[in-house]
């Protein structure tokens, strides 16, 4: 890769469209968790809310890492063979202004949906579940949906 | 604030309709005890992480 392909490492073409319905996505399912715990109480009806939402929140999650790994993962792999060590330091740099804050995101979302899933197993388990946890797990989940969210944004960005 | 189960399912029909699920979602939501899918998110922050750091020991060795 020559440095005046810089302004290529994101072809809006290609990113674009995915990466805005993913932003939109991943705002979505916070809102739909915030909106699932505002409901009074948490009984069976809520606990399968709960999963589905989660279940989305996986949806989400599994499509935000697939731009990770095709948006940074493999642009530093690709940087890492360059033989020009000026024009990779470049690429390296630029790929850090999106790609540390997305990764940083993604980690946070991942640790989020984790969480929750754990709560949600015990929860439908004991089919005594802690309400107040539950709205907390929730509450990082749908923080974390907002994060992902503006760090997609960022990679959509750099694309235009 | 309470949001009623109807809008929920809304909801959960636009992300079908965004990504294009074919009602997957939206089926799921239907089900009297729906599955909760345990499997973890792939961890590619620490994929990515490697794949930067071989990007930079490359340009330390340079």
């Amino acid at each position: 890769m020559k440095p005046d392909d810089l302004d290529d490492l994101y072809e809006p073409g290609v990113w674009g469209g995915r990466i805005a319905i993913l932003v939109i996505g991943a705002a979505i399912v916070g809102m739909v968790v915030l909106f699932i715990l505002s409901l009074t109480g948490c009984g069976s009806t809520q606990l399968d809310a709960l999963t589905n939402a989660a279940n989305s929140a996986r949806d989400v999650g599994t499509a935000a890492a697939d731009v990770l790994h095709d948006s940074c993962t493999v642009r530093y792999d690709e940087a890492a063979v360059m033989a020009d060590p000026t024009a990779k330091r470049a690429v390296v740099a630029r790929l850090d202004r999106v790609c540390i804050p997305l990764g940083q995101a993604y980690d946070a979302y991942r640790a989020a949906h984790a969480a929750i899933v754990t709560a949600l197993q015990v929860a439908v388990a004991s089919q005594q579940p802690n309400a107040v946890e539950l709205a907390v797990l929730g509450q990082d989940l749908a923080t974390a949906g907002q994060r992902l969210s503006r760090a997609l944004a960022a990679v959509g960005g750099s694309a235009r | 604030m309470t949001m009623p189960v109807t809008e929920v399912l809304g909801l959960l029909k636009t992300l079908d309709e965004v990504f294009d699920l074919r009602g997957a979602l939206l089926q799921a939501a239907r089900q009297a005890e729906p599955r909760l899918n345990l499997t973890p998110l792939p961890d590619e922050g620490a994929a990515m992480a490697a794949a930067r750091r071989r990007a930079n020991d490359e340009n330390d060795e340079g």
